[in-house]
C-alpha cells in the first residue's frame, strides 16, 4: 500500500480540497475521529503474559471525511507499531489504509478506492471492519448505487480485498437489487402491510494455482469463477416482522472447507413482534459450507467476501462473554428465541418505575453429514433439518429495575454450556453458570457509584495440557465511580477460587471533555476470545499500562 | 440488473467429477508413475495386430473377417492395422502414404513376410505367433480370451486438437516380477484410400480403412512401468503427445494402451480410449 501510485492518488485527491478551500472560503467540511490504544507489556509467568521486545505496542488511527455537497473524500491513516496483543501481527506498519472519492445524488452514489457493502444480512457479501477485532475487508474498487424509480436500489460493485497492508488476488464482482413493493405503488404506501424484496449476486475470479489432491501426482481442479446467491424477503403488518434470506454458493474448494467441492448454502429466517412494553423475536439459521473468501487458500480472519450473522445474544458482563461463540461458516443451525417485557409501573412488581426483563435463549448445533470424501471430493452430504453435535446454548434472565432517582439495579443469571469444537479443540462441554449484580449509586449530581459483582460456577478444570485459563469458578467485583463531569476512576478484580488458576486486577482512571476521552489502565488481562457478532479473535494474557485516547471532530 | 445476474452467473465455473467422484487431475511429471486408482474391469482384452496393404488382394477380406470378430467379442477384441514399409504398401496415384515408422519397426522386428499377417497380444496361440487372419481369427482370439488376466489396464484422453493427454491406469491382479512396457498408439477410423481387392484387378478408391495405426505417442517397444510387480500395486502415469501429421483427421482418432512384458513383448492387457 506504501507505493508511489498510492502518494499521486492521494495528492490528486487533496488537491481539490486545498483549491476549494483556498478559492472559496467555504469548501465544504472536514471531519474525523482519532483513536490511539497503546500498551507497556510486562512478562508474567503466572497468567502466561509475555513481554513484547518493543515494550511498548500501539494501535492507532486516524479517519479523515470531506463534504461539500454531494462529494466526499475521505482516507484513513493507521499505524501498528507493533499492532496490540492479540491483533494479527501482520498488521505491523503503518499507512493510508483506505482512501475514497464519492459522489451521490438524488439517483446515483459512486465510490471510488476503497469502499464497504452489504448485501442483505451478509451471507454473500458484507466488506466491513471491526477494529476491536482487528478485521478490515475492505473492498478496493468501484461501486454504485442506483435508485432509478421511488423505492427501487441497485447496487453493483467489483473490486478486490484488503489483506492486512496488501491486497488478496481474488476479483469480487456483485450486484444486488432490493424493492420497496409498497413505495412502488402509491396505493400501497399506506398500507400497514410492507413488503420488501432483494436479491443479490457475487461472483469471485481467482487464478489458477496447483493445489496437490491427496493421491500423489494430482491436483485439483479448480473453478476459476466461484458465484453465490440469495434471495431475501421482508414482510411487515403492524408489530409483526418476518424476514427470511436463502444464500447458495457453487464449488468452491477452499481451505477453510479442506478443499471440497460441495456447494454451500444458508437460511436465515427472522420472526418478530413488539408492542410498547414488550417484544419478543425468533431467529433461525441453517448454515452448510458458506465460508466465502476471495482467496481459496486463505485461512486467517481476513478476506471473507461474506458474514454469517450470530445468532446468540452479545453480552457485556465479563462472565458471560467468557466463553462467545464463533460462528461456525462451514456448518451450523441455530436457534434463538428473545423476550423483552417492561412490568408497568405502579403495579406490585413494577413499583414507582417499572422492571424491565429480558429473556434470551440460543441453541446452536453442527450439521448432521455423511462423509464421502476428503479434498478433492464433494465432502459429505447432509440432512436438511437434522441437528449435529452440540456446539452452543446460552440462556439469560436479566432483571433492571430502578429504584429511585438515584438506584438503579440489574440483576442476570446466564447459564452457557459450551463446546470447545467451536474454537477448533476437543475436549468435554463445559456447563456455567453466572450470576451478576450491577447496582448504579447516583450519589449527586455528575457524581455516580457504580457496583458490578460477578459469580461463576463452571464444571470445567484447569488442565496443564489445555491451559485454557478460562476454566474453574470465579468471582469478580468492580467499583466505578465517575465525578466532575468528567472524570472516572475504577477498580475490578477477576478472582479464580476453585479448580482453575488466575487473579486478574485492574485500576483504571479516565477523562472525558466533550468527544474526546483519555484512559489510563493498569492491570492483568486474562487471555481468551472476544468475538463481536460471531467474528472473534483470540486475546491473550496481558500484564502491562495501557493508555487509550479518542477523540472526533 | 437481471443482464448482471446473468452474465455474473454464466461466469461461475462448473467443474465436473470423475467416475469416482474426484475433483482432480493429474500434475505430475508426463511420464512419472505414481500410486493410481483401482480399476473395475478385469476382464480379458486381446490386442490384434494385423499387418496389411493397399496393394495386398487378401487384405480386404483379413479387414471383413475382423470386422466380423469385433462384433462377436466387442470390446474385447482391439484391432490395430499396421503398414508397414513393404511393396504391398505403397500408394496408389496420389493418396497418402499409411505405412509408419513403428510399423516398420514392428514389421522388421517379428519378420512379417506376408500380407495379411495378423498376431494376437505377440503370444503364440496354437503354437504359431503369426497367422493370416483372412482364414480366421476366432481360434487365436479364444486361446488368447482363456489366458489367465495379469493385469487390469485403463486408459483416459483428453483431446484439444492435435495435443493429446493420455491417462493410463494399471493394477497388478497377479505377481509379475518381470519388467513392463506401456505401449499407446494414436489410430485413426475411416482413412479413404485405393485399396486393392480380391480379384486382384479392381481398385476400391473409396475404401475406408479401419483402426489405422498412424503414431507412435510413446517408444515403438513402449515406457518403462515403474512398478513392485507384486499383485494388488495399482499404478498410473500421464502422457502427452502432438501430433503434426498434417493428413490426419484428429476428430476420428482415439487412443490405444497395451503393456507388454519388456524382455518378451507378450501383451498383458490392453485397452482403447476415445
Amino acid at each position: 500500500m506504501k507505493n508511489i501510485g498510492k502518494t499521486l492518488f492521494l495528492a490528486l485527491l487533496l488537491l481539490p480540497w486545498s483549491a476549494a478551500v483556498m478559492a472559496q472560503g467555504t469548501g465544504g467540511q472536514v471531519t474525523g475521529n482519532v483513536q490511539f490504544d497503546g500498551q507497556f507489556t510486562r512478562a508474567d509467568s503466572v497468567i502466561g503474559a509475555t513481554q513484547a521486545p518493543e515494550r511498548w505496542l500501539m494501535n492507532a488511527r486516524a479517519d479523515i471525511l470531506y463534504t461539500n455537497g454531494g462529494f466526499n473524500a475521505g482516507l484513513r491513516f493507521e499505524s501498528y507499531l507493533p499492532p496490540l496483543p492479540g491483533f494479527n501481527t501482520q498488521y505491523k506498519g503503518y499507512g493510508i489504509a483506505n482512501y475514497f472519492v464519492k459522489y451521490a445524488n438524488d439517483l446515483l452514489d459512486v465510490t471510488a478506492g476503497t469502499f464497504y457493502e452489504q448485501f442483505g444480512n451478509g451471507l454473500i457479501l458484507r466488506a466491513y471492519e471491526d477494529r476491536y477485532i482487528g478485521i478490515d475487508n475492505a473492498l478496493l474498487g468501484l461501486s454504485f448505487r442506483l435508485r432509478p424509480y421511488r423505492g427501487i436500489q441497485l447496487k453493483g460493485l467489483g473490486g478486490v480485498q484488503r489483506n492486512y497492508w496488501s491486497y488478496g488476488g481474488g476479483l469480487v464482482r456483485g450486484v444486488d437489487a432490493e424493492v420497496d413493493v409498497n413505495s412502488l405503488f402509491k396505493s400501497l404506501d399506506e398500507k400497514p402491510l410492507r413488503l420488501s424484496l432483494g436479491a443479490g449476486f457475487v461472483s469471485r475470479y481467482e487464478e489458477a494455482e496447483n493445489i496437490a489432491a491427496a493421491t500423489p501426482g494430482y491436483s485439483l481442479l479448480l473453478p476459476l469463477n466461484v458465484g453465490a446467491g440469495s434471495l431475501r424477503a421482508d414482510v411487515r403488518y403492524k408489530g409483526w416482522l418476518l424476514a427470511a434470506e436463502y444464500a447458495r454458493k457453487g464449488q468452491d474448494p477452499n481451505a477453510m472447507n479442506g478443499y471440497i467441492y460441495r456447494k454451500g448454502e444458508a437460511l436465515l429466517l427472522n420472526a418478530a413482534y413488539s408492542q410498547k412494553g414488550f417484544s419478543t423475536s425468533v431467529q433461525a439459521k441453517r448454515v452448510d459450507n458458506m465460508a466465502f473468501k476471495s482467496v481459496r487458500s486463505s485461512t486467517g480472519e481476513m478476506l471473507y467476501i461474506n458474514y454469517i450473522p450470530a445468532i446468540t445474544k452479545q453480552h457485556t458482563y465479563a462472565f458471560l462473554c467468557m466463553y462467545p461463540y464463533a460462528t461456525q461458516a462451514t456448518g451450523e443451525m441455530g436457534l434463538q428465541a428473545d423476550v423483552m417485557y417492561k412490568i408497568k409501573k405502579e403495579t406490585l412488581l413494577g413499583g414507582k418505575y417499572g422492571t424491565d426483563i429480558h429473556f434470551n435463549c440460543s441453541m446452536i448445533t453442527g450439521l448432521v453429514t455423511s462423509p464421502i470424501g476428503g479434498a478433492g471430493t464433494d465432502g459429505y452430504t447432509s440432512q436438511f433439518f437434522a441437528t449435529g453435535e452440540h456446539y452452543y446454548t446460552d440462556l439469560s434472565l436479566e432483571v433492571a429495575k430502578k429504584l429511585s432517582s438515584r438506584h438503579k439495579a440489574v440483576c442476570t443469571y446466564g447459564y452457557v454450556v459450551f463446546n470447545p469444537t467451536i474454537e477448533g479443540h476437543a475436549g468435554p462441554q463445559h456447563h456455567n453458570h453466572v450470576l451478576v449484580a450491577d447496582y448504579t449509586w447516583r450519589v449527586a449530581t455528575g457524581k455516580t457509584l457504580r457496583f458490578e459483582g460477578e459469580w461463576m460456577g463452571s464444571d470445567s478444570h484447569y488442565d496443564v495440557e489445555v491451559d485454557d485459563k478460562r476454566a474453574g469458578d470465579w468471582l469478580m467485583a468492580l467499583a466505578e465511580y465517575s465525578f466532575g463531569g468528567h472524570y472516572f476512576v475504577s477498580l475490578s478484580d477477576q478472582y479464580c477460587y476453585r479448580d482453575g488458576v488466575g487473579n486478574y486486577y485492574t485500576a483504571a482512571f479516565g477523562y472525558t471533555h466533550d468527544a474526546t476521552r483519555i484512559q489510563l489502565s493498569y492491570g492483568k488481562q486474562r487471555e481468551g476470545i472476544l468475538c463481536i457478532g460471531g467474528v472473534c479473535r483470540a486475546v491473550p494474557a496481558t500484564n502491562g499500562l495501557t493508555l487509550g485516547i479518542t477523540t472526533s471532530f | 440488473m437481471f443482464v448482471a445476474v446473468a452474465l455474473l452467473y454464466a461466469s461461475c465455473d462448473k467443474v465436473e467429477a470423475d467416475a469416482n467422484g474426484y475433483y482432480i487431475y493429474y500434475s505430475g511429471a508426463i511420464g512419472d508413475w505414481v500410486d493410481g486408482p483401482a480399476i473395475a474391469d478385469h476382464s480379458p482384452h486381446v490386442l490384434l495386430e494385423k499387418y496389411t496393404g493397399v496393394r495386398c488382394l487378401n487384405c480386404p477380406d483379413g479387414d471383413a473377417v475382423i470386422h466380423a470378430a469385433m462384433n462377436t467379442y466387442g470390446s474385447a477384441l482391439i484391432p490395430i492395422s499396421i503398414h508397414d514399409s513393404s511393396s504391398f504398401t505403397r500408394p496408389y496415384g496420389s493418396d497418402q502414404r499409411l505405412s509408419t515408422p513403428v510399423g516398420n519397426t514392428w514389421s522388421r522386428y517379428f519378420g512379417i513376410s506376408s500380407y495379411p499377417t495378423a498376431i494376437c497380444n505377440r503370444t503364440e496361440m496354437g503354437g504359431t505367433l503369426q497367422f493370416n487372419p483372412a482364414a480366421g481369427v476366432s481360434a487365436a482370439v479364444e486361446a488368447a480370451l482363456s489366458q489367465p488376466v495379469m493385469m487390469a489396464l485403463a486408459a483416459s484422453m483428453e483431446r484439444d486438437g492435435n495435443h493429446y493427454a493420455v491417462t493410463v491406469s494399471l493394477e497388478y491382479l497377479q505377481d509379475y516380477p518381470n519388467p513392463l512396457t506401456v505401449t499407446l498408439l494414436l489410430l485413426e477410423d475411416s482413412v479413404r484410400a485405393t485399396q486393392l481387392q480380391p480379384d486382384g484387378r479392381t481398385k476400391d478408391t473409396a475404401y475406408l480403412h479401419s483402426h489405422l495405426l498412424r503414431e507412435a505417442i510413446t517408444n515403438p517397444w513402449g515406457a518403462d512401468v515403474d512398478a513392485d510387480g507384486h499383485k494388488g500395486t495399482k499404478r498410473q502415469a500421464r502422457f502427452t503427445h502432438t501430433s503434426t501429421n498434417p493428413l490426419v483427421n484428429h476428430s476420428h482418432c482415439y487412443i490405444v494402451a497395451f503393456v507388454s512384458d519388456k524382455n518378451t513383448r507378450q501383451i498383458l492387457a490392453a485397452t482403447e480410449c476415445r
